[in-house]
């Protein structure tokens, strides 16, 4: 009997030996492979810039970039103008025009009739050439099988060249914007202002009909238009019969001229978004090759441009890598000379402002510095935020709950970091956006809408109950400025101080001299006037109002409860609607809501953008997305609305400006709630970062210390092995009393 | 057997054509091309743009039928033949959204999802067979008992926390591995991790579903004779009882391999892994027609891989077992036409009696009644349902023994107890009732002005209700977790002044009510005790109406496919199988659409999601005990095939159904949470445990550090479930009758 026991606990042994040797060989093995860097090894030492990016890159076609990916392509591809990065308030450099160019008003042929257009004339600059790419050589345009061995993306061709960028490059870049197979997100603002443009593009219809139907005649009845189209695509000659349409024309082998229907000074501002950029007919021609197309090469992924970067790798769903650009021309950091006593107070603190945060450093110096730019996936925050804390990632956002560990209010409410920031060498840069949030009441709604003084009165109570001020301390630490009216602070026709109050929310507090919100006994007031004292109507019911969300997240749920508590004080009752966001937006467009919130951030900064959300336009104008969720329809307003649009900044735009919030505020169609604050965290070996919303070119003017990253991140990054062992010990305890039980289990069968 | 694949791999073409239209339909019903085009190209986008991308995309054409077309066209230029034939054709297309070919994407998406998924799988197995194993071996002991409670604890945890802690404690503060990436230079360093996490966090579930496998062949008769016969207790158990629990061990593991290639979402999400999971999410937030189309077409035959390969795996392991209807099949019968009819005849009259009870559900809402009809109706109905199996109870034989062994036992009896106290909390924020706030006026017509309805937990919970402060507090605290800025008061109460300025300070703002909150407040300063307690409620009708809905039909469709087979078979996995395919969010957030948000349309969506699982685990289960003697004996004896099923099939599967519902319970209030964090689940005016349990990732981010929502919320989910499980399995045991013979002392 004992042999057997003993042979068979011999056999239980081997197994234990087995797997202890196993142990300890992991445990050997961890120190060498366990760090927790997320990149590669080698990168460790690189000239190099790494951020993130919380959502899927789509593309990268100048044509269609909006929003995401458009700071890639700025860094890939250049516009005539930029804004300049150090000198405020915002204002238009030239990139690659000589100059900014002045309004021009010529006698021009169209459809027919001679019209007084306004014309802006673009001088280019010379010199200015292509990355080197491998459209430029002729062969690579009738590519062959042969050719295509071991090609798997554009960086694979061996043949490249460039070419200088000339004028027909932009006219043959803003034909193509008229495109009907590209959904170009400006069209509305183009096709309204630009003179011709919906033609060309009804035009350019036709004739891709034309062969279409010459296409599906010769096919038969089994042709695929989608798919032929997606590897075969019908080719157009854009420069054909453009003469007909004159919103651009090439001038001279530098210069281009653009052309408007109306005088729209904004549209310069469009010209620096990213849509309006040199765009070589090779590249188009190249990338439309069935072969490239069935490798999925397309210019999509690789546009060509002249900029201070070029794509070296993409892959959408990990992480995009920029590589410098050997052709880039010489551009310099800008510089801001001191400016003198008596200058604008506005001049003086910008100037201060840049000085003290060392953005004036390198004035002068040879851009770009970076010679990488890589951006990772993130998608959500909490990683994002640790890698930041550990060194991986160079600058960053700030989300609430992170807020107090890094950043503390000053005795005069002024923002620093806090010490434990402040000793790793962690800098707060924080810069008012041109956003604006509000909550817009059905204007047509029978209980809640109309214009007349009793509903003026009820909307003016509501607003008051509705605190901005509490909302901004309990989610977003304070930060932010409650909104008297749609404009933003910075922007022309916001006034600061007692002028520009919105007199029916607050009111003037001479010693803190800030205005402050009426008292919630105001607002019940106004609704006594108004037929609902203690918040109950005529028939004895309550006030009831409907708020239409589409809240998922804990966070917003918790924004709805304090909406319902803020509306509470005054007897108004909230019931939620909370649906999908398809029927949220059909709701919406349709009508069918009381009380809803949007947000809006201006695209470039001009008052025309935020008044545009309250404006009614007449029926005959271009179809454009009614933006005015309120369905607010004031004559009044309109007319002014029109007057202003299209002027220049003068007392004489403040004036009509002035009036416009005075007749907004009274009639208060929007709870205007609160102008967004962007606050970003950088890293101290990151210089000359500053929150720039409107400018998507800024990556050229970073610059990186790498020693100094390099020890910060050996620093802050030593891996603790104790816990681990400690961890592993108690395992064991834990699990030795159940493996003695086994055995004296197996002992006692 | 070769028949039997042949004719599974024919029936998988009906299978796929089901599936495509089923998700076209759904997709279509659910959105028009304008809202997909809408949601790619954001709010700004203008009617032009939206039109070029429909057109660019193909959609724009009719959905079903083309009336403006000639000729065949007027099928062929839809929208359903357009994009279901193609893919069909394995031709996946572009994706919606950014145009790449989505055939290219899987491919270089899929090694990710592999190199988590397959270790994931191997490790996970092995540790589930090894701990089960080791726990039913020692059961009855101390050890049992502790691991029972630390599985149920590990359950109790939504695997977000396993996340969130692992990143915390590894990367963070370790140091050890990087929060997130993914690079093909380094591999293991990335998917250290995530394997790690997903095989614990799947030890809580897998261990205690082993263990009541295994213990249920602990005590056969062959077990008995082995150990009898002097075989060791490892030979018994690894070579014995392994492979005969391993059938439902197997309907698990061997379903999960096709999935592998597919990935987990919420995993690849929080580590940035470049995988086929985040990829399906991305589709169906942004509504990727596309993507959701070429993933479920693909999903789907992996499924159905599966499935082939699950019924092969248990010919192999049970020579009992054979597929197709050879072997007993005269003996066990067909169904006759009559049988069929009848079990159709029950499905129509159970939607028929749905479907009715809906429309009075919603025509009861609408009346306007001091006392809501619909919510103390349902608690009424319960109750007296509830009274109603006691009385039956007490007259059967079957309950009262049980009740007696259960009542021996301390721990069941202290289960009870726990459970007993949450379902009255739950009776109680049940029945509601109006208060008046303002008779009615004099003027004609008027009404009594009313408040919402409050419930008996509101009333008698006002004082906790009622004090609210602004944000959040720690329990027992005299003020706000975070520092305020306010202007420096001096004795007089007026604001200091410097150089004109107020001067402002930061400080702890005090409470209104100091050190009145037992668990701290959350982000708008509830009462989280409060909170907690409304909770109940939701948790409980989550629970309690999803498995209602969702276990009767799994029984019925599990038993009646595993007894027949042949035809019948067929018909019912072809039916669960294309609904499984359909990505379970997809068909949620379809059924939200057409009856709007809510918990009981999310219950019954859930309901309808989740009876699948049970069902084919059901399935496999009588598929081994239509082999067995006294079933024989039973049909040559001339019983009826309706008694059979009923007396002799399904009370012995009640001990799967039983632990199945239990560990259901649980997974629900997590995977309500869940649904939260897609954007699916209850309206933002309820509260609930998933809720608090969501809000409080970005809570533990904090500092300091908010503790106190995501404590009570454990809390209060660990104190129902632990008791549910224990007290669910002295049931079982009481129930089962080979454990009720043997003597109390007796437990080999």
């Amino acid at each position: 009997m004992r042999l057997k026991i003993s042979a068979r606990q011999e056999r239980t042994r081997r197994p234990v030996m087995a797997l202890l040797h196993i142990a300890v060989m992991a445990v050997a093995i961890l120190p060498t492979g366990c760090d927790n860097s997320p990149y590669p090894n080698e990168d460790g030492n690189a000239n190099a810039m790494y951020s993130s990016i919380g959502g899927e890159l789509t593309h990268l076609d100048p044509a269609l970039t909006y929003g995401g990916g458009s700071d890639m392509l700025a860094c890939i591809v250049e516009t005539p103008f930029q804004y300049n990065y150090v000198d405020r308030p915002y204002k238009l450099d030239p990139l690659l025009a000589t100059e900014v160019p002045k309004l021009e008003y010529r006698k021009i042929e169209f459809d027919g009739n001679t019209i007084e257009a306004p014309v802006y004339t673009i001088r280019l600059r010379r010199g200015v050439i292509y990355q080197n790419h491998p459209c430029f050589v002729e062969s690579n345009r009738h590519l062959t099988d042969e050719d295509l061995r071991g090609i798997k993306t554009v960086n694979d061709f061996k043949k490249t060249a460039t070419r200088e960028m000339v004028a027909a490059d932009f006219v043959y870049g803003v034909h193509r914007l008229c495109d009907p197979r590209l959904e170009f997100p400006g069209y509305s603002a183009f096709a309204s202002n630009l003179l011709g443009f919906p033609e060309y593009n009804a035009e350019l219809k036709k004739r891709l009909e034309a062969v279409r139907e010459k296409r599906r005649a010769a096919a038969g009845p089994l042709y695929n238009q989608e798919i032929d189209e997606q590897f075969n695509p019908i080719k157009i000659d854009f420069a054909k019969d453009s003469d007909r349409f004159p919103f651009i024309r090439e001038v001279d082998k530098y210069t281009f001229e653009v052309v408007l229907s109306e005088s729209y000074p904004q549209i310069l501002y469009w010209m620096a978004f990213g849509f309006v950029c040199p765009v070589p007919p090779e590249a188009v021609e190249f990338y439309n090759q069935r072969s490239l197309l069935e490798l999925g090469i397309t210019i999509s992924l690789n546009p060509v441009g002249t900029g201070p970067y070029v794509l070296e790798s993409y892959d959408p769903t990990n992480q995009v890598v920029l590589a410098r650009n050997p052709n880039f021309r010489e551009a310099l950091y800008p510089s801001l000379s001191p400016p003198a006593p008596d200058a604008d107070p506005e001049v003086i603190r910008n100037y201060k402002l840049m000085k003290d945060n060392g953005m004036l450093e390198d004035s002068g110096k040879p851009l770009p510095f970076v010679d990488r730019i890589i951006w990772r996936m993130e998608k959500e925050s909490i990683p994002r935020w640790n890698k930041f804390m550990q060194g991986y990632y160079d600058s960053s956002g700030i989300q609430q709950d992170s807020f107090d560990q890094a950043v503390s209010l000053g005795s005069k409410g002024d923002l620093s970091i806090t010490d434990e920031m402040r000793d790793r060498g962690i800098k707060l840069i924080k810069t008012d956006t041109a956003s604006f949030s509000y909550y817009a009441f059905n204007m047509q709604d029978p209980v809640f809408g109309g214009l007349d003084p009793n509903r003026q009165k009820l909307r003016q109570a509501i607003s008051i109950a509705v605190d901005a001020q509490e909302k901004l301390d309990i989610f977003s630490n304070g930060l932010g400025t409650p909104a008297q009216h749609p404009l933003p602070p910075g922007i022309f026709g916001n006034e600061p101080g007692e002028a520009g109050m919105n007199q029916y929310v607050f009111r003037w507090d001479p010693l803190r001299k800030v205005p402050i919100r009426r008292d919630i006994e105001e607002a019940k007031k106004l609704l006594a006037e108004v037929g609902y004292p203690d918040g109950y109507g005529p028939d004895g019911h309550p006030l009831v109002i409907k708020f239409l969300s589409t809240a998922v997240s804990p966070e917003s749920r918790s924004q709805l409860m304090l909406l319902r508590k803020q509306l509470a004080r005054i007897n108004v009752r909230m019931e939620t609607e909370d649906c999908d966001y398809n029927v949220y937006w059909k709701k919406i467009r349709e009508g069918g809501f009381q009380f809803a919130r949007f947000g809006w951030l201006a695209d470039y900064p001009d008052p025309e953008t935020f008044f545009i959300l309250f404006h009614t336009p007449d029926a005959n104008t271009v179809d454009a997305e009614r933006q005015n969720q309120a369905m607010y329809d004031n004559p009044r307003f309109n007319k002014l609305y029109e007057q202003m649009s299209r002027m220049e900044n003068s007392p004489e735009r403040a004036v009509i400006i002035r009036e416009m919030l005075q007749t907004i505020c009274k009639d208060a169609p929007a709870v205007f709630e609160s102008h967004g604050v962007a606050i970003a965290l950088t890293q101290s070996w990151l210089h000359n970062y500053y929150t720039f919303p409107l400018a998507r070119n800024t990556a050229k003017y970073l610059r990186i210390d790498v020693p100094q990253r390099t020890a910060y991140r050996k620093t802050y990054n030593v891996p603790n092995y104790w816990p681990l062992v400690v961890i592993l010990v108690a395992l064991l305890a834990v699990t030795m009393p159940a493996v003695l039980a086994t055995r004296r289990h197996l002992r006692e069968r | 057997m070769i028949a039997y694949i042949v004719r599974r791999l024919l029936a998988a073409v009906p299978t796929i054509l089901g599936i495509v239209f089923l998700v076209f339909a759904m997709f279509f019903i659910a959105n028009s091309p304008e809202e997909m085009a809408r949601r790619t190209l954001g709010m700004k986008a203008d009617k032009v743009a939206i039109d070029k991308w429909i057109e660019a995309r193909g959609y724009d054409l009719p959905p079903w039928y083309n009336k403006h077309a000639v000729g065949t066209d007027k099928i062929t230029k839809t929208l359903v033949y357009q994009k279901c034939a193609r893919v069909l054709m394995f031709d996946l297309g572009r994706s919606d959204s950014h145009q790449r070919e989505i055939a290219g994407e899987i491919r270089r998406r899929m090694m990710p999802s592999l190199a988590i998924g397959v270790p994931t799988f191997v490790l996970g197995l092995i540790v589930h067979i090894t701990l089960s194993l080791i726990v039913a071996f020692l059961r009855g002991t101390y050890l049992d008992r502790g691991a029972t409670v630390l599985c149920v604890l590990m359950m109790s945890v939504s695997g977000l926390f396993y996340i969130i802690g692992a990143q915390f404690v590894f990367a963070q503060w370790l140091k050890l591995f990087p929060v997130s990436g993914f690079d093909w230079g380094n591999p293991i360093k990335f998917i250290f991790l995530p394997v790690i996490i997903a095989v614990i966090s799947g030890i809580g579930g897998g261990v205690r579903f082993g263990r009541t496998i295994m213990v249920e062949e602990t005590s056969k008769d062959y077990v008995r004779t082995a150990r009898a016969k002097g075989l060791g207790e490892s030979v018994v158990m690894f070579r014995h009882v392994l492979k005969n629990a391993s059938i439902p061990i197997l309907t698990g593991a061997v379903m999960a391999l096709p999935f592998l290639f597919m990935g987990n979402m919420v995993m690849e999400a929080f580590f940035g892994i470049p995988g086929l999971g985040g990829m399906t999410m991305t589709a169906i937030t942004s509504q990727d027609y596309a993507v959701i189309r070429a993933m479920t077409f693909i999903g789907a035959l992996l499924y159905i891989l599966g499935l082939i390969l699950t019924d092969i795996s248990y010919t192999i392991v049970d020579p009992r077992i054979t597929l197709g209807s050879r072997g007993s099949k005269s003996l066990r019968g067909q169904p006759s036409f009559k049988d069929v009819m009848g079990i159709l005849c029950v499905v129509a009259m159970a939607g028929g009696a749905a479907f009715g009870i809906y429309k009075a559900v919603k025509a009861l809402y609408e009346i306007d009644t001091r006392v809501p009809i619909v919510s103390n109706g349902v608690t009424a109905v319960s109750m007296l349902g509830l009274l109603g199996f006691l009385l039956y109870a007490r007259r059967s034989e079957l309950w009262t023994s049980a009740w007696r062994q259960v009542r021996r036992s301390k721990l069941a009896m202290v289960s009870l107890a726990f459970l007993m106290l949450y379902l009255t909390v739950g009776v109680m924020d049940s029945i509601s009732w109006k208060d008046i706030e303002r008779p009615a006026g004099n003027a004609p017509g008027a009404k009594a002005a009313m408040t919402p309805p409050r419930s008996i937990l509101d009333r008698l919970c006002a004082p906790l209700a009622k004090n609210q402060e602004k944000t959040y507090s720690a329990p027992l605290a005299t003020t706000l977790v975070g520092k305020e800025t306010v202007e420096k008061l001096d004795e007089d109460g007026k604001p200091v002044m410097l150089d004109g300025q107020v001067v402002k300070h930061r400080v702890f703002k005090p409470l209104n009510h100091p050190g009145s909150h037992l668990l701290g407040t959350d982000k708008t300063g509830n009462d989280v005790v409060y909170v907690m307690l409304k909770g109940v409620r939701t948790a409980l009708t989550i629970g309690g109406l999803t498995t209602i809905i969702a276990v009767p039909f799994a029984i019925l469709f599990g038993v009646v496919a595993g007894y027949f087979g042949g035809w019948v078979d067929d018909a019912i996995v072809y039916f669960y199988t294309t609904l499984r395919s359909v990505p379970g969010v997809l068909l949620i957030a379809c059924f939200m659409l057409v009856f709007g948000k809510g918990i009981v349309q999310l219950c019954i969506v859930m309901g309808i999601t989740g009876w699948v699982g049970l069902c084919r685990l059901l399935r496999g289960e009588t598929l081994k005990l239509r082999e067995r003697e006294y079933v024989q004996a039973a049909r040559v004896l001339g019983v009826g095939k309706m008694q059979i099923l009923l007396k002799h099939i399904v009370p012995n599967v009640m001990h799967l159904v039983l632990i199945s519902i239990v560990l259901r319970f649980s997974g629900m209030v997590l995977s309500e949470a869940i649904l939260s964090y897609i954007g699916i689940g209850v309206g933002p005016d309820t509260f609930s445990w998933g809720t608090m349990i969501n809000g409080a990732r970005n809570e533990l981010g904090r500092e300091p550090v908010v503790w106190w929502n995501l404590a009570a919320a454990f809390l209060a989910m660990v104190a129902l479930v632990l008791p549910a499980n224990l007290f669910a399995d002295s049931l079982r045991d009481a129930l089962d009758p080979s454990l009720r013979v043997r003597g109390a002392g007796d437990r080999s």
